[in-house]
Protein backbone atom coordinates (compact mmCIF):
# COMPACT_ATOMS: atom_id res chain seq x y z
CA UNK A 1 0.00 0.00 0.00
CA UNK A 2 2.86 2.58 0.89
CA UNK A 3 5.25 1.61 -2.05
CA UNK A 4 2.08 2.78 -4.62
CA UNK A 5 1.23 6.10 -2.52
CA UNK A 6 4.75 7.11 -2.50
CA UNK A 7 5.38 6.56 -6.37
CA UNK A 8 6.17 9.96 -7.75
CA UNK A 9 3.42 9.19 -10.56
CA UNK A 10 0.54 6.62 -10.99
CA UNK A 11 2.06 3.30 -12.68
CA UNK A 12 0.98 1.32 -14.90
CA UNK A 13 -0.63 -2.05 -15.08
CA UNK A 14 0.59 -3.41 -18.09
CA UNK A 15 3.92 -4.69 -18.82
CA UNK A 16 4.84 -2.14 -21.16
CA UNK A 17 3.90 0.61 -19.10
CA UNK A 18 5.74 -1.13 -16.01
CA UNK A 19 8.77 -1.79 -18.38
CA UNK A 20 9.09 1.86 -19.00
CA UNK A 21 8.82 2.87 -15.53
CA UNK A 22 12.00 0.39 -14.99
CA UNK A 23 13.99 3.35 -16.76
CA UNK A 24 16.75 4.85 -14.29
CA UNK A 25 16.19 8.39 -12.98
CA UNK A 26 12.50 7.53 -12.04
CA UNK A 27 11.56 6.34 -15.74
CA UNK A 28 12.56 9.21 -17.58
CA UNK A 29 15.78 7.88 -18.81
CA UNK A 30 16.72 5.92 -22.32
CA UNK A 31 15.35 2.99 -22.92
CA UNK A 32 17.88 0.28 -21.68
CA UNK A 33 18.18 -1.98 -25.05
CA UNK A 34 19.31 1.14 -26.99
CA UNK A 35 22.03 2.38 -24.17
CA UNK A 36 25.30 3.18 -25.26
CA UNK A 37 26.77 0.14 -24.47
CA UNK A 38 24.26 -2.19 -26.24
CA UNK A 39 24.53 -0.66 -29.20
CA UNK A 40 28.43 -2.81 -29.01
CA UNK A 41 27.03 -5.94 -27.50
CA UNK A 42 24.49 -6.46 -30.14
CA UNK A 43 27.25 -5.57 -32.98
CA UNK A 44 28.77 -8.32 -31.54
CA UNK A 45 26.06 -10.69 -31.55
CA UNK A 46 25.66 -9.80 -34.84
CA UNK A 47 29.21 -11.45 -35.42
CA UNK A 48 29.06 -14.39 -33.20
CA UNK A 49 25.70 -15.32 -34.41
CA UNK A 50 26.63 -17.47 -37.69
CA UNK A 51 29.97 -18.76 -35.33
CA UNK A 52 27.25 -20.18 -32.61
CA UNK A 53 24.82 -21.55 -35.38
CA UNK A 54 27.40 -23.48 -36.95
CA UNK A 55 29.18 -25.06 -34.02
CA UNK A 56 27.92 -28.36 -34.41
CA UNK A 57 29.64 -29.93 -31.59
CA UNK A 58 27.81 -27.65 -29.19
CA UNK A 59 25.60 -30.60 -28.55
CA UNK A 60 26.67 -33.93 -27.84
CA UNK A 61 25.04 -36.27 -30.68
CA UNK A 62 23.57 -39.18 -28.87
CA UNK A 63 25.32 -42.52 -28.88
CA UNK A 64 23.32 -44.64 -30.92
CA UNK A 65 24.50 -48.19 -29.94
CA UNK A 66 22.81 -51.51 -30.93
CA UNK A 67 24.34 -54.57 -29.48
CA UNK A 68 22.18 -56.70 -31.24
CA UNK A 69 22.81 -55.67 -34.87
CA UNK A 70 19.81 -57.39 -36.61
CA UNK A 71 16.55 -55.86 -38.95
CA UNK A 72 14.48 -53.45 -37.08
CA UNK A 73 10.44 -53.18 -38.09
CA UNK A 74 11.02 -50.82 -40.26
CA UNK A 75 13.87 -48.71 -42.02
CA UNK A 76 16.01 -46.05 -39.89
CA UNK A 77 14.18 -42.70 -41.74
CA UNK A 78 10.41 -44.35 -40.96
CA UNK A 79 11.38 -45.97 -37.28
CA UNK A 80 12.94 -42.07 -36.49
CA UNK A 81 9.81 -40.39 -37.41
CA UNK A 82 7.07 -42.88 -36.59
CA UNK A 83 7.90 -44.86 -33.39
CA UNK A 84 5.75 -42.62 -31.12
CA UNK A 85 3.14 -43.24 -33.57
CA UNK A 86 3.11 -47.17 -34.05
CA UNK A 87 3.96 -47.38 -30.09
CA UNK A 88 0.79 -45.60 -29.81
CA UNK A 89 -1.45 -47.81 -32.04
CA UNK A 90 0.02 -50.75 -31.02
CA UNK A 91 -0.65 -49.61 -27.01
CA UNK A 92 -4.28 -49.32 -28.05
CA UNK A 93 -4.51 -52.36 -29.79
CA UNK A 94 -3.02 -54.48 -27.14
CA UNK A 95 -4.51 -52.65 -24.03
CA UNK A 96 -8.32 -52.16 -25.30
CA UNK A 97 -8.53 -55.54 -27.63
CA UNK A 98 -6.00 -57.89 -26.24
CA UNK A 99 -3.99 -57.50 -30.02
CA UNK A 100 -0.42 -59.02 -28.44
CA UNK A 101 1.17 -59.22 -31.97
CA UNK A 102 5.01 -58.90 -31.89
CA UNK A 103 6.39 -56.37 -34.34
CA UNK A 104 4.94 -52.92 -32.55
CA UNK A 105 5.01 -54.01 -29.32
CA UNK A 106 7.18 -51.98 -26.88
CA UNK A 107 8.64 -55.32 -24.93
CA UNK A 108 9.89 -56.10 -28.41
CA UNK A 109 11.67 -52.67 -28.50
CA UNK A 110 13.23 -53.16 -25.30
CA UNK A 111 14.18 -56.88 -26.21
CA UNK A 112 16.23 -55.70 -28.80
CA UNK A 113 17.43 -52.05 -27.84
CA UNK A 114 18.62 -52.56 -24.42
CA UNK A 115 22.24 -52.36 -23.94
CA UNK A 116 23.94 -55.55 -22.79
CA UNK A 117 25.91 -53.78 -20.28
CA UNK A 118 23.11 -52.05 -18.24
CA UNK A 119 20.42 -54.34 -19.75
CA UNK A 120 18.22 -51.21 -20.38
CA UNK A 121 17.20 -48.51 -23.06
CA UNK A 122 17.99 -45.61 -20.40
CA UNK A 123 20.64 -44.07 -18.95
CA UNK A 124 22.84 -41.20 -20.59
CA UNK A 125 24.13 -44.34 -22.95
CA UNK A 126 20.87 -46.22 -23.22
CA UNK A 127 19.20 -46.41 -27.07
CA UNK A 128 15.55 -44.69 -25.83
CA UNK A 129 16.89 -41.99 -23.25
CA UNK A 130 20.26 -40.65 -25.26
CA UNK A 131 18.18 -39.39 -28.41
CA UNK A 132 15.44 -38.02 -26.24
CA UNK A 133 17.44 -36.15 -24.08
CA UNK A 134 19.20 -34.68 -27.21
CA UNK A 135 15.98 -34.11 -29.06
CA UNK A 136 14.61 -32.68 -25.93
CA UNK A 137 11.61 -34.71 -26.00
CA UNK A 138 10.06 -36.45 -22.38
CA UNK A 139 10.57 -40.15 -22.25
CA UNK A 140 7.39 -41.25 -20.20
CA UNK A 141 6.90 -44.22 -21.58
CA UNK A 142 9.52 -45.96 -18.48
CA UNK A 143 7.95 -44.74 -15.40
CA UNK A 144 5.64 -47.47 -15.96
CA UNK A 145 6.99 -50.20 -18.46
CA UNK A 146 9.60 -51.97 -17.70
CA UNK A 147 13.35 -50.60 -19.31
CA UNK A 148 15.01 -53.96 -19.98
CA UNK A 149 14.02 -57.83 -20.66
CA UNK A 150 13.37 -59.41 -17.34
CA UNK A 151 16.34 -60.02 -15.66
CA UNK A 152 17.16 -62.07 -12.65
CA UNK A 153 16.40 -60.51 -9.24
CA UNK A 154 18.40 -57.75 -7.46
CA UNK A 155 20.26 -57.10 -10.72
CA UNK A 156 20.62 -53.39 -11.52
CA UNK A 157 19.31 -52.23 -14.66
CA UNK A 158 20.23 -48.34 -14.16
CA UNK A 159 18.52 -45.25 -12.90
CA UNK A 160 15.44 -43.94 -14.20
CA UNK A 161 14.57 -40.85 -15.86
CA UNK B 1 -48.37 -59.63 -57.32
CA UNK B 2 -47.66 -61.74 -60.32
CA UNK B 3 -47.60 -65.43 -60.27
CA UNK B 4 -43.63 -65.37 -61.36
CA UNK B 5 -43.33 -62.67 -57.67
CA UNK B 6 -44.99 -65.16 -56.04
CA UNK B 7 -42.38 -68.09 -57.11
CA UNK B 8 -39.46 -65.75 -56.31
CA UNK B 9 -40.94 -64.76 -52.75
CA UNK B 10 -40.98 -68.64 -52.14
CA UNK B 11 -37.70 -69.27 -52.94
CA UNK B 12 -36.24 -66.43 -50.64
CA UNK B 13 -38.44 -67.61 -48.07
CA UNK B 14 -37.00 -71.64 -48.94
CA UNK B 15 -33.42 -70.00 -49.48
CA UNK B 16 -34.03 -68.52 -45.70
CA UNK B 17 -35.18 -71.55 -44.00
CA UNK B 18 -32.18 -73.48 -45.58
CA UNK B 19 -29.54 -71.04 -44.72
CA UNK B 20 -30.97 -70.93 -41.16
CA UNK B 21 -30.88 -74.53 -40.60
CA UNK B 22 -27.43 -74.42 -41.79
CA UNK B 23 -26.29 -71.93 -39.26
CA UNK B 24 -28.35 -73.93 -36.77
CA UNK B 25 -26.28 -77.01 -37.56
CA UNK B 26 -23.13 -75.00 -37.58
CA UNK B 27 -23.94 -73.45 -33.72
CA UNK B 28 -25.35 -76.84 -32.44
CA UNK B 29 -23.88 -79.48 -33.37
CA UNK B 30 -20.25 -78.80 -33.35
CA UNK B 31 -20.29 -76.68 -30.49
CA UNK B 32 -17.24 -77.06 -29.73
CA UNK B 33 -15.84 -75.48 -32.81
CA UNK B 34 -16.98 -71.93 -31.41
CA UNK B 35 -15.11 -72.62 -28.51
CA UNK B 36 -11.91 -73.93 -30.29
CA UNK B 37 -11.99 -70.45 -31.92
CA UNK B 38 -12.57 -68.64 -28.55
CA UNK B 39 -10.03 -71.01 -27.12
CA UNK B 40 -7.07 -70.67 -29.24
CA UNK B 41 -7.33 -66.56 -30.00
CA UNK B 42 -4.49 -65.76 -33.23
CA UNK B 43 -2.26 -62.62 -31.34
CA UNK B 44 -3.82 -60.59 -34.16
CA UNK B 45 -7.23 -61.57 -33.27
CA UNK B 46 -9.01 -58.88 -30.92
CA UNK B 47 -10.54 -60.54 -28.01
CA UNK B 48 -14.16 -61.70 -28.45
CA UNK B 49 -17.11 -60.87 -26.84
CA UNK B 50 -18.66 -64.68 -27.45
CA UNK B 51 -16.19 -65.55 -24.60
CA UNK B 52 -16.59 -64.15 -20.94
CA UNK B 53 -13.64 -65.06 -18.45
CA UNK B 54 -14.74 -66.04 -15.36
CA UNK B 55 -13.22 -67.55 -11.81
CA UNK B 56 -14.84 -70.20 -9.76
CA UNK B 57 -13.60 -70.56 -6.10
CA UNK B 58 -14.86 -73.59 -3.98
CA UNK B 59 -14.13 -72.16 -0.31
CA UNK B 60 -14.75 -75.75 0.30
CA UNK B 61 -11.18 -76.52 -0.83
CA UNK B 62 -9.69 -73.03 0.32
CA UNK B 63 -7.51 -73.23 3.31
CA UNK B 64 -7.49 -70.82 6.33
CA UNK B 65 -4.13 -69.00 6.42
CA UNK B 66 -2.87 -70.44 2.77
CA UNK B 67 -2.20 -67.53 0.78
CA UNK B 68 -0.61 -69.52 -2.37
CA UNK B 69 -2.94 -67.52 -4.50
CA UNK B 70 -1.56 -64.06 -3.21
CA UNK B 71 2.26 -64.67 -3.36
CA UNK B 72 1.80 -66.07 -7.13
CA UNK B 73 0.09 -62.69 -7.72
CA UNK B 74 3.16 -61.09 -6.24
CA UNK B 75 5.26 -62.13 -8.08
CA UNK B 76 3.37 -62.52 -11.39
CA UNK B 77 2.73 -58.77 -11.43
CA UNK B 78 5.58 -57.45 -10.03
CA UNK B 79 3.70 -56.18 -6.54
CA UNK B 80 6.60 -55.81 -4.09
CA UNK B 81 6.10 -54.19 -0.75
CA UNK B 82 7.35 -50.35 -0.63
CA UNK B 83 7.45 -50.47 3.25
CA UNK B 84 4.27 -48.66 3.53
CA UNK B 85 2.16 -51.57 4.08
CA UNK B 86 -1.34 -49.56 4.17
CA UNK B 87 -0.92 -48.17 1.15
CA UNK B 88 0.50 -50.66 -0.62
CA UNK B 89 -1.24 -52.04 -3.76
CA UNK B 90 -3.36 -55.08 -3.13
CA UNK B 91 -4.71 -57.09 -6.14
CA UNK B 92 -5.85 -60.36 -4.31
CA UNK B 93 -6.73 -60.77 -0.62
CA UNK B 94 -7.26 -63.60 1.68
CA UNK B 95 -10.77 -63.14 3.64
CA UNK B 96 -11.60 -65.18 6.80
CA UNK B 97 -15.34 -65.44 7.33
CA UNK B 98 -17.31 -66.95 10.13
CA UNK B 99 -20.69 -67.54 11.50
CA UNK B 100 -20.71 -66.78 14.78
CA UNK B 101 -23.90 -68.73 15.77
CA UNK B 102 -22.74 -71.86 13.74
CA UNK B 103 -19.26 -71.73 14.00
CA UNK B 104 -18.94 -72.29 10.95
CA UNK B 105 -15.94 -70.68 8.99
CA UNK B 106 -14.99 -69.89 5.48
CA UNK B 107 -11.91 -68.69 3.81
CA UNK B 108 -11.32 -66.95 0.34
CA UNK B 109 -9.59 -64.79 -2.08
CA UNK B 110 -11.30 -62.10 -3.02
CA UNK B 111 -9.92 -59.82 -6.33
CA UNK B 112 -11.73 -57.75 -8.85
CA UNK B 113 -14.45 -59.63 -9.50
CA UNK B 114 -14.62 -58.41 -13.05
CA UNK B 115 -18.83 -57.36 -13.42
CA UNK B 116 -20.65 -57.32 -16.09
CA UNK B 117 -21.88 -54.19 -15.49
CA UNK B 118 -19.26 -52.52 -13.20
CA UNK B 119 -18.89 -49.52 -11.44
CA UNK B 120 -15.89 -48.20 -11.75
CA UNK B 121 -16.03 -47.91 -15.42
CA UNK B 122 -19.54 -46.18 -14.46
CA UNK B 123 -17.54 -43.33 -12.75
CA UNK B 124 -14.42 -43.32 -14.87
CA UNK B 125 -14.49 -39.80 -16.03
CA UNK B 126 -11.60 -40.76 -18.62
CA UNK B 127 -12.54 -44.18 -19.87
CA UNK B 128 -9.26 -45.46 -18.17
CA UNK B 129 -11.33 -48.10 -16.31
CA UNK B 130 -12.63 -50.12 -19.29
CA UNK B 131 -14.08 -53.83 -19.87
CA UNK B 132 -13.02 -55.71 -22.42
CA UNK B 133 -14.99 -57.73 -24.69
CA UNK B 134 -14.31 -60.96 -23.08
CA UNK B 135 -15.20 -59.27 -20.03
CA UNK B 136 -12.07 -58.54 -18.12
CA UNK B 137 -12.35 -55.35 -16.41
CA UNK B 138 -8.86 -53.48 -17.08
CA UNK B 139 -7.31 -50.00 -16.09
CA UNK B 140 -5.98 -48.08 -18.91
CA UNK B 141 -3.10 -46.79 -17.15
CA UNK B 142 -2.17 -44.23 -20.09
CA UNK B 143 -5.67 -42.46 -19.81
CA UNK B 144 -5.62 -43.13 -15.71
CA UNK B 145 -5.35 -39.92 -13.78
CA UNK B 146 -5.27 -41.26 -10.78
CA UNK B 147 -8.48 -39.71 -9.36
CA UNK B 148 -10.05 -42.73 -7.60
CA UNK B 149 -13.33 -42.56 -8.24
CA UNK B 150 -12.84 -46.24 -9.07
CA UNK B 151 -11.82 -47.44 -6.11
CA UNK B 152 -14.53 -45.84 -4.15
CA UNK B 153 -17.35 -46.74 -6.59
CA UNK B 154 -15.91 -50.40 -6.04
CA UNK B 155 -17.98 -52.51 -3.81
CA UNK B 156 -15.18 -55.13 -3.34
CA UNK B 157 -12.81 -52.85 -2.48
CA UNK B 158 -10.55 -54.59 -5.53
CA UNK B 159 -8.69 -51.44 -6.55
CA UNK B 160 -5.61 -50.05 -5.75
CA UNK B 161 -3.81 -47.15 -6.23
CA UNK B 162 0.36 -47.10 -6.61
CA UNK B 163 1.95 -44.28 -4.21
CA UNK B 164 5.21 -44.66 -4.75
CA UNK B 165 7.85 -45.22 -8.22
CA UNK B 166 8.38 -48.75 -8.90
CA UNK B 167 11.62 -49.49 -11.41
CA UNK B 168 11.48 -53.32 -10.94
CA UNK B 169 8.17 -54.14 -13.07
CA UNK B 170 7.68 -57.08 -15.05
CA UNK B 171 8.07 -56.41 -19.12
CA UNK B 172 4.00 -57.56 -19.31
CA UNK B 173 2.76 -55.89 -16.57
CA UNK B 174 3.51 -52.26 -16.80
CA UNK B 175 2.46 -50.64 -13.39
CA UNK B 176 3.87 -47.18 -11.64
CA UNK B 177 3.01 -44.38 -9.90
CA UNK B 178 0.12 -42.36 -9.91
CA UNK B 179 -2.39 -44.76 -11.46
CA UNK B 180 -4.84 -46.91 -10.17
CA UNK B 181 -4.88 -51.01 -10.57
CA UNK B 182 -6.31 -53.81 -9.66
CA UNK B 183 -6.57 -57.29 -10.56
CA UNK B 184 -6.13 -58.10 -14.88
CA UNK B 185 -6.83 -62.08 -14.16
CA UNK B 186 -3.64 -61.83 -15.60
CA UNK B 187 -4.71 -60.50 -18.97
CA UNK B 188 -1.46 -61.03 -20.52
CA UNK B 189 -1.50 -65.03 -19.53
CA UNK B 190 -4.80 -65.24 -20.89
CA UNK B 191 -4.23 -63.57 -24.20
CA UNK B 192 -1.65 -66.26 -24.60
CA UNK B 193 -3.68 -69.32 -23.13
CA UNK B 194 -2.17 -69.53 -20.07
CA UNK B 195 -4.16 -69.56 -16.83
CA UNK B 196 -3.99 -66.35 -14.19
CA UNK B 197 -1.40 -67.23 -11.76
CA UNK B 198 -3.42 -67.73 -8.83
CA UNK B 199 -5.15 -70.40 -10.47
CA UNK B 200 -1.99 -71.90 -11.57
CA UNK B 201 -0.69 -71.61 -8.24
CA UNK B 202 -3.95 -73.07 -6.47
CA UNK B 203 -3.41 -76.08 -8.81
CA UNK B 204 -0.31 -76.84 -8.44
CA UNK B 205 -0.39 -76.79 -5.00
CA UNK B 206 -2.96 -79.23 -5.55
CA UNK B 207 -5.64 -77.16 -3.37
CA UNK B 208 -7.81 -76.95 -6.39
CA UNK B 209 -9.87 -74.42 -5.42
CA UNK B 210 -9.97 -71.85 -8.13
CA UNK B 211 -11.31 -72.78 -11.46
CA UNK B 212 -10.63 -70.26 -14.57
CA UNK B 213 -12.34 -70.74 -17.72
CA UNK B 214 -15.02 -69.28 -20.52
CA UNK B 215 -18.42 -69.52 -18.38
CA UNK B 216 -19.91 -68.99 -21.81
CA UNK B 217 -18.79 -72.50 -23.40
CA UNK B 218 -21.13 -74.93 -21.90
CA UNK B 219 -17.89 -77.56 -22.49
CA UNK B 220 -15.85 -75.57 -20.07
CA UNK B 221 -15.00 -77.51 -16.75
CA UNK B 222 -16.04 -74.11 -14.99
CA UNK B 223 -19.45 -73.84 -16.96
CA UNK B 224 -20.43 -77.34 -16.11
CA UNK B 225 -19.53 -76.62 -12.74
CA UNK B 226 -21.46 -73.62 -12.26
CA UNK B 227 -24.45 -75.40 -13.72
CA UNK B 228 -23.96 -78.33 -11.37
CA UNK B 229 -23.60 -76.94 -8.08
CA UNK B 230 -25.04 -73.92 -6.32
CA UNK B 231 -22.67 -70.83 -6.83
CA UNK B 232 -23.33 -67.58 -5.17
CA UNK B 233 -21.67 -64.04 -6.19
CA UNK B 234 -20.64 -61.52 -3.32
CA UNK B 235 -23.42 -58.60 -3.10
CA UNK B 236 -25.66 -60.32 -5.55
CA UNK B 237 -28.26 -58.03 -4.40
CA UNK B 238 -26.19 -55.06 -6.34
CA UNK B 239 -26.75 -57.14 -9.70
CA UNK B 240 -23.42 -56.49 -11.19
CA UNK B 241 -22.92 -59.69 -12.70
CA UNK B 242 -19.51 -60.22 -11.47
CA UNK B 243 -17.68 -62.93 -13.70
CA UNK B 244 -16.03 -64.24 -10.12
CA UNK B 245 -18.31 -66.88 -8.57
CA UNK B 246 -18.11 -68.52 -4.70
CA UNK B 247 -19.24 -72.22 -4.19
CA UNK B 248 -19.73 -72.79 -0.60
CA UNK B 249 -20.05 -70.09 0.99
Amino acid sequence: MSLITSSPRKRGSSRWLRFLDSRPEGGKGPLPLLGGNDVLGFLLLLVLLPSLAFAADRTPKPSIVIDKPGKCVSDVETMRREHPDMLKHQRDQTMHKGIRTPRFSLNGCVECHASTKTGSVLGDQGFCQSCHAYAGVKLDCFECHAAGPKLAAGTDRGAKP
Amino acid sequence: MSAEDKSKGVDRRGFLAISAAALGGVALAPGLRLIEIAGARAPDQAAAGTVRWGLLIDTNKCASGCDDCVKACATENGLHSTGHPRTDAQWIRKVELKDLRSGRAHSAPVMCQHCAEPPCVDVCPTGASFKRADGIVLVDRHTCIGCRYCILACPYKARSFVHEEHTDQNPNVPRGKGCVEGCTLCVHRVDRDQQPACVEACTKADHNAMTFGDLNDPKSEIAKRVAQFPTTKVRADLRLGTGVHYQGL
